[in-house]
């Protein structure tokens, strides 16, 4: 399976899973993590073409209101956050795509 | 921190994009839909949320995120999961917190609970609402007069926060509104009134798309407005020509990324925003324009000499304006030798810049705080806009004027009322709306206030947001001042330097960030407004949960403090509070050109203010477009310290990392400074002039002569590609070599353009 394949399927994996995520980007970056593609807002961000912001906002409320990410550390210059799935959001994915990196 | 440490090579730009890419999209943009899910694309409809940087105008979609570095960093900045609650003041004393940092105290996070002052302990201390809003008006009810007190707007503040703060004021019985705006463009407004009858910008952002020449004068856009470096890329692209005059070179001004692609511009990019770039003494803007309207009047006389077309717009002249041939008399006895020395531009570069404008039909000047904040920024606009009169650059497609706004909404606040001296128009419609008779006293702009405190006859202090004492000239004079007033509080979603001065009762009430959700009692959704530099009004609705449940909104905050302080029979201040709708409804009724607020807001996009010097309708008392006719000054700053070893003229401006008074960051990346903000850019032949070297340490002592000793102590030396005599460096840590009493002729604005300062080699450890 190709990466890109992997992602797509990933990503319909955690989008199956019914969250009210605040926008599709959610399940990307949870999809995106799975993968070891980015597991961080500023990487997520530059490989998708995003604005940073948009993507803190996300991972914010896929930790804060979800618990499917846990932050790692945070960069306070850049407001890039490091983060990691919880193990509720590493269920997301189990039994469906195979986890790199 | 060793010597070199801050200062390396500025940061370029970056890229690069894998197949991921565009997969990772088309499962974003089209893959199936998320139930309950928020699209991206909803951010740019009307439920949306504006993003809080800025005044730049957004292109297609209004209430917008058209997101650039800066709306990153304010987003993210309200979005801090850090909190400053109780214990932490319980932890920390307001005298152990006055000796934090800006960045730092910024950086503790988000206030979550209404706290006051307790002198006996020197700490905050949780208060509840309702004790605070009673406390509060106690202490406004107990002034022997209400022009004793200051009632301040940053320019964050909504059009319906703004427009309700105004009505308590003056309902209380003050015209008092120290505005920030004070602080920035209000010498646009006072020059732009005087010449074409409204003191806002002509252009809208489609403008950009038409014109084939902007003047860009004295703003650095890469750091304040990013968005703009878009329409100044696309201009470009297209083949128009933009021509900047900027002291100091900088890297936004030169090349800029993709606005298409929003990573570049988080990152930089490559190609260029401008076609030509003047270097121009500080204080030397009035002198260019003078320069190049010579020019444009000379070839104007040859035209008409040699049986050519006109150069000038003569239709234009002569059915919009008023004092031409009197300001033709002045330009042409100004002489090159003055324009050349205050400008710093020879003739031939003056003669090259307005060669464009004789070959171009459309154009656009755009202007900000590198124009506004010197003794003579008024005459300096004026000169722009009969500049532009010259070939009828104004009311139409393509061409006009445009003062680029600082904070998002401070040309908003100014439209919904808050203004220290509202015309008599407003009053009579107020006064109709709410049947009572309102005060037409002259209350007080930010020079005033500050006046009124250091003579000790201001008692008390009303911040609508913003950090008063820190943006201020002579801050630390201010300071002082602040503790003695009766009364200090303090609207804020971050702790800051301004509530750290407390006066005999003070409170500090936090409010609800404009990405934050605000629910009624009823749990539904409210949305507030706001206006652009190009007068278009859109809504904003936060998306994101409060930092805290114990916030309210600005409004409801006001609602709250006024209710207490003289109650609702006028005004039903909790009906406003829970429905927004309410206020614009009010609004409207005051000033019709808001028409069907309520409806037209909803729409994407918003609507636009109309703006009659826009369509060639002159709001002057001659009822036309006038002509300025002022001399230029005898001597600008520069000049005076010519014959002066050691003295500079200093500029305060923002770092890459900051926002007004906000320190999100300690670089400056596009100049190349990192990890510090005590420095002071310099040209290198002055740093070898005076004995330096790049990266020592140099104490500054301000020049202006009231027996008060100004100075920045062990600032480092950083070379910098800025006109000989010309330094520049960082506020507010510089505001306090900014003397209050040197203010904008006819503006007040304080003059942090043109500071002179004596720099000699560090003293001491």
């Amino acid at each position: 399976m190709s990466q890109e394949d992997a992602l797509e399927t990933a990503f319909g994996a955690a989008q199956n899973a019914q969250h009210s995520y605040l926008s599709t980007m959610g399940p990307l970056i949870l999809a995106a993590s799975h993968l070891g593609i980015a597991k961080d807002s500023r990487g997520f961000a530059r490989l998708f073409d995003l604005a940073h912001a948009l993507v803190i906002r996300e991972c914010t409320s896929l930790e804060q209101e979800f618990g499917l990410i846990e932050t790692q550390k945070k960069d306070i210059r850049t407001s890039r956050v490091f983060y990691h799935l919880t193990e509720k959001g590493r269920a997301l994915f189990e039994h469906r795509t195979p986890a790199h990196g | 921190m060793t010597k070199q440490d801050c200062i390396k090579k500025p940061s370029g730009a970056a890229g690069g994009w894998g197949a991921l890419k565009s997969v990772g999209r088309q499962l974003m943009g089209t893959g199936r839909p998320v139930s309950g899910a928020k699209t991206l694309l909803s951010l740019n409809q009307a439920d949306g949320f504006d993003c809080p940087g800025c005044a730049w105008g957004d292109p297609e979609h209004g209430s917008s995120f058209e997101f650039c570095e800066n709306g990153v960093k304010a987003v993210a900045w309200e979005a801090t999961k850090a909190r400053v609650t109780p214990e932490f003041f319980a932890q920390h004393s307001v005298t152990e917190l006055q000796g934090w940092t800006d960045y730092d105290l910024e950086h503790a996070g988000r206030l979550t609970h209404p706290i006051r002052y307790n002198p006996e302990t020197d700490h905050y201390e949780e208060v509840s609402w309702e004790e605070a809003f009673e406390g509060i008006a106690a202490g406004l009810n107990a002034l022997e007069d209400p022009n004793q007190a200051e009632f301040y707007t940053s320019g964050r503040a909504s059009n319906e926060a703004a427009f309700l703060y105004q009505l308590f004021v003056r309902l209380y019985g003050t015209n008092n509104f120290p505005d920030c705006s004070n602080m920035c463009h209000e010498a646009s407004g006072v020059a732009l009134s005087q010449a074409i009858g409204i003191g806002k910008g002509t252009v809208l952002l489609e403008d950009f798309e038409k014109c084939d020449l902007v003047y860009c004068v004295g703003q650095n856009p890469g750091t304040n407005h990013p968005r703009m470096l878009a329409s100044l890329r696309e201009a470009v692209e297209r083949g128009a020509k933009v021509c900047v005059f900027n002291t100091l070179k900088e890297k936004g001004l030169t090349k800029f990324a993709d606005p298409q692609k929003k990573i570049e511009m988080l990152t930089g990019g490559a190609e260029p925003t401008s076609t030509d770039y003047y270097r121009p003494r500080l204080g030397g803007d009035m002198a260019i324009f003078r320069g190049m309207s010579k020019i444009v009047l000379e070839a104007e006389d040859r035209a008409q000499a040699a049986g050519e077309a006109p150069i000038l717009d003569h239709d234009f002249i002569r059915e919009h304006t008023s004092g031409f041939e009197d300001w033709c008399n002045i330009v042409r006895a100004t002489s090159w030798e003055l324009i050349e020395e205050q400008s710093g531009l020879s003739r031939d570069e003056i003669t090259a810049a307005a060669e464009m404008y004789l070959k171009a039909e459309r154009v656009i000047t755009t202007w900000a705080m590198g124009v506004t904040q010197h003794l003579h920024s008024v005459q300096t606009i004026r000169e722009i806009a009969s500049f532009m009169f010259l070939k009828g650059n104004i009311g139409r497609e393509g061409a006009g004027l445009c003062p680029v706004r600082g904070h998002s909404n401070v040309q908003g606040d100014r439209t919904v009322g808050i203004n220290e001296k509202a015309p008599e128009s407003f009053f009579v419609a107020l006064e109709k709306e709410l049947g009572v008779t309102l005060s037409r006293a002259p209350g007080h702009n930010v020079s005033h206030t500050i006046g009124a405190m250091l003579e000790g006859s201001a008692k008390a202090f009303v911040a609508l947001g913003g950090n008063f004492a820190r943006a201020v000239p002579d801050s630390s004079l201010v300071a002082d001042a602040f503790r003695n007033l009766d009364l200090t509080v303090n609207i804020a979603t971050k702790l800051n330097h301004g509530h750290l001065m407390p006066g005999k009762a003070s409170y500090v009430l936090p409010c609800l960030g404009r990405t934050e959700i605000d629910r009624n009692s009823k749990g539904e959704r409210q949305m507030i407004t706001v206006e652009d530099s190009m007068s278009m009004v859109h809504g904003s609705s936060g998306i994101n949960l409060p930092a805290s449940k114990t916030l309210k909104s600005e409004i409801g905050i006001i609602a709250g403090i006024a209710a207490a302080t003289i109650g609702s029979d006028v005004v039903k201040w909790g009906e406003m509070a829970e429905d927004h709708d309410l206020i614009r409804d009010m609004i409207a009724r005051v000033l019709p050109i808001y028409g069907d607020f309520n409806k037209d807001v909803r729409k994407p996009r918003g609507f636009w203010l109309r703006n009659p010097a826009s369509e060639r309708e002159w709001n002057t008392p001659t009822k036309l477009a006038n002509f300025g006719i002022d001399d230029l000054r005898d001597q600008t700053e520069w000049q005076q310290i010519q014959s002066e070893a050691g003295k500079f003229v200093l500029q305060t401006f923002r770092s890459h990392d900051q926002y007004n008074t906000t320190i999100y960051g300690m670089d400056d990346r596009y100049r190349g400074v990192y990890g510090a903000r005590n420095v002071v850019f310099i040209h290198p032949k002055d740093i070898e002039k005076n004995g330096l070297k790049a990266g020592d340490l140099v104490d500054l002592t301000g020049c202006f002569e009231d027996g008060r000793h100004r100075a920045c102590t062990g600032f480092r030396v950083v070379p910098y590609d800025t006109p000989k005599g010309c330094i520049a460096g960082y506020y507010p840590e510089m505001n306090e070599l900014v003397p209050h009493q040197t203010v904008g002729d006819q503006s007040d604005t304080p003059t942090s353009k043109s500071v002179i300062v004596k720099i000699t080699p560090h003293q001491g450890a």
